[in-house]
């Protein structure tokens, strides 16, 4: 992120009070035109000059090293790890190239909406680069053959053949008796039959008809390996984070799918390896090696492939899969309500396509534009783009379009529940949105809060994301979301490394720990790219003003003092509203078991 | 205005086109320093190699 995460200096200037006697009449200039024409600009000359300022980076760090390696050129020329960095880079930039003609189709795309605009000077500007963009045309799918380099095909039969291969007494597979140890011959024998049945072809067959995209480029992205590796393997290679965290299963890079048998994830109750779930997870790395450009934040992109991974193997099999073991809370939730107003196929094509306008179209069409892209705000990638609240958000968003657009949110719920995957969305009046579920380890529930409308469709809520539940892993990250700005995150994390701790507390603890929260958020307006999010600044509208006006330092400092302390109380109310989420939460569970059988 | 807020929104447009040009251009960036530094890497193994075969004949 390039901006300051100090909500203060991220805030736009006030206006000073002739602001509104300089505004230009909006007929002949409507407002944002002067900044649309700076923005077009600045994309222009980013797409024109970033391809040319990599490729011209690469030949002279290809010319420095040859010529401070001291070497001739055939002493370097058959070194194939020198071949292989050199090749890495040619294809970096053609990537680049490819990304800004990517770019400029979609800026081309904007032309027709932008040409009734094309009298106000900031517009008129930029329009040359526009039309110039809208000359490349193309068809949209161009853009996602562009990986047909990064994953070269083998055929299919060979592949499958190689990892059934891999995991068969007497296999040249030097990893084989690590697995064996680790694994035990019978989930040993459970893996083989995983990959033995594992259809490539039919798996690529069902991504194509879910997303309506073309089959023959689906399957030029095939992946060329798979491997099931060990631990011990794993982490010796460049993959070796895969083994870091418990809910990692599995990994793809340039069509190299890396799956990690040892994944506790993988395993049932009774210790056996669960072949539905591997070969579920063998089809969202499947996803990931036939996807679309990147264009989405990361963890709604995982959850759209998680979607549609599992609606993949419920097409194969005739039975929709178990429980949800990876991106729930929020993920893939936001995925399947979402598909709830832009279908499966919207889901499916805007993955592999990976082209948000998929997406946009289908929003506008059923919510109409402005939702669509409060909606899309969060769901596309940006400067943000990793932050953990964008899921809850875009659920938000979601349930309170549909609401706007006079549809059934009770059957968002139900869908939710009907999904079979032991999460549940629940919508309440207060306009929380909550994600709960029911864990071995505890017992997981994000919410996300607004307090009252954004001003404008254009800008930010007033919004709280919190995630607080009795799931170590959830509030661990609140702990260290909160850790650059007060130090006690090592505290509260630490506290949170036991699964299921927060539930077995006596509910004075529990309160200790929400009040906790309370005491780090203390004077911060907005915690970036983190799991607990306060936007207050439409609500400061009136101390920021007040600290705009300010004649005399001494002015000014009161008047930022009491723009921080508004700031405090406000984020007290929202923390005061999650924790009565929680506690309505608690309840509703509590009465659930109550009267379950 | 109603032309206003359709202007607002294709800036909107807009500033996402660029966001995700420029996440994709600092991606490719980190990329092509992972691959520079094996481009030095496997040179510096080239020149170590060089050193010790001359060292042999010596």
């Amino acid at each position: 992120m390039t901006g300051s995460d100090n909500p203060m200096e991220r805030m736009p200037q006030p206006r000073g009070p002739e602001a509104p006697e300089s505004r230009p009449e909006p007929l002949i200039e409507p407002e944002g035109a002067a900044e649309i024409g700076e923005e077009i600009e600045a994309l222009a000359l980013e797409v024109e000059s970033s391809p040319a300022a990599i490729a011209d980076r690469t030949t002279k760090e290809i010319a420095r090293v040859e010529a401070d390696a001291d070497l001739s050129p055939s002493e370097l020329k058959d070194d194939p790890d020198a071949e292989a960095a050199k090749s890495e880079l040619a294809a970096l930039d053609a990537q680049a190239t490819a990304a800004a003609a990517a770019t400029k189709r979609k800026a081309g795309g904007l032309l027709p909406r932008l040409r009734k605009f094309a009298g106000a000077a900031g517009v008129a500007a930029a329009m040359s680069f526009l039309e110039a963009c809208a000359t490349m045309g193309g068809a949209r799918q161009e853009a996602g053959i562009e990986h047909v380099e990064k994953t070269p095909t083998r055929p299919l039969s060979e592949v499958e053949g190689e990892v059934e291969a891999s995991l068969a007494e007497g296999s040249s597979n030097q990893d084989l008796p690590e697995l064996k140890a680790k694994l035990g011959q019978e989930n040993l024998e459970i893996v083989r039959g995983v990959y033995g049945g594992y259809d490539i072809a039919k798996v690529t067959d069902v991504f194509a008809q879910m997303s309506g995209v073309d089959k023959g480029m689906l399957t030029q992205r095939s992946p060329v390996k798979i491997e099931v590796q060990s631990d011990a393997l794993i982490s010796q290679g460049p993959q070796a984070a895969l083994t870091e965290v418990d809910s990692r299963y599995a990994v793809t890079d340039h069509g190299v799918i890396t799956v990690r048998a040892e994944a506790k994830g993988f395993k049932d109750a009774s210790g056996k390896i669960d072949p539905d779930f591997m070969a579920e997870t063998t089809m969202h790395e499947q996803a990931h090696a036939q996807e679309g450009p990147d264009s989405f934040n990361h963890d709604l992109r995982e959850g759209m492939i998680e979607f549609v991974a599992r609606r993949a193997k419920e097409k194969l099999d005739g039975d929709r899969p178990g429980a949800l073991r990876s991106y729930e809370g929020g993920p893939f939730a936001a995925a399947q309500t979402l598909s709830q107003l832009v279908g499966e196929k919207g889901i499916a094509e805007a993955h592999f396509t990976g082209d948000t306008n998929v997406l946009r179209k289908g929003l506008e069409a059923k919510v109409g534009p402005d939702s669509a892209m409060r909606i899309m705000r969060d769901y596309q990638k940006g400067p943000d783009s990793h932050a953990s609240q964008a899921p809850l958000s875009v659920i938000f968003e979601s349930v309170r379009a549909a609401e706007r657009a006079g549809m059934d949110t009770a059957s968002m719920e139900r869908s939710m529940r009907d999904e079979g995957t032991g999460e549940e969305l629940r919508v309440t009046k207060g306009g929380g949105v909550f994600v709960s579920m029911d864990k071995p380890d505890g017992y997981l529930l994000q919410g996300v809060v607004e307090d009252g409308e954004p001003v404008s469709p254009h800008a930010a809520p007033v919004r709280v994301t919190v995630v607080t539940s009795g799931h170590g892993r959830h509030l661990g990250e609140l702990g260290k979301a909160a850790g650059g700005i007060v130090d006690r995150s090592d505290e509260v994390e630490g506290m949170f490394e036991k699964p299921a701790i927060f539930d077995t507390l006596e509910p004075s603890d529990q309160q200790s720990v929400l009040d906790e929260q309370v005491k780090n958020f203390e004077g911060k307006g907005r915690y970036a790219d983190s799991s607990l999010v306060v936007n207050v600044w439409s609500d400061l509208a009136a101390e920021r003003q007040a600290v705009a006006d300010a004649k005399t330092p001494e002015d000014k400092a009161a008047a930022e003092r009491a723009m921080a302390d508004r700031a405090t109380t406000l984020g007290r109310q929202a923390i005061k509203e999650i924790k009565d989420g929680v506690a309505a939460e608690r309840a509703a569970r509590a009465a659930n078991k109550k009267t379950a059988p | 205005m109603p032309e206003d807020k359709e202007l607002k929104a294709l800036l909107e447009e807009v500033r996402s086109v660029r966001a995700v040009f420029e996440a994709e251009i600092r991606n490719i960036r980190k990329k092509q320093n992972v691959a520079v530094e094996r481009l030095i890497g496997s040179a510096d193994k080239k020149k170590i190699a060089k050193i010790k075969r001359l060292l042999e004949t010596l």
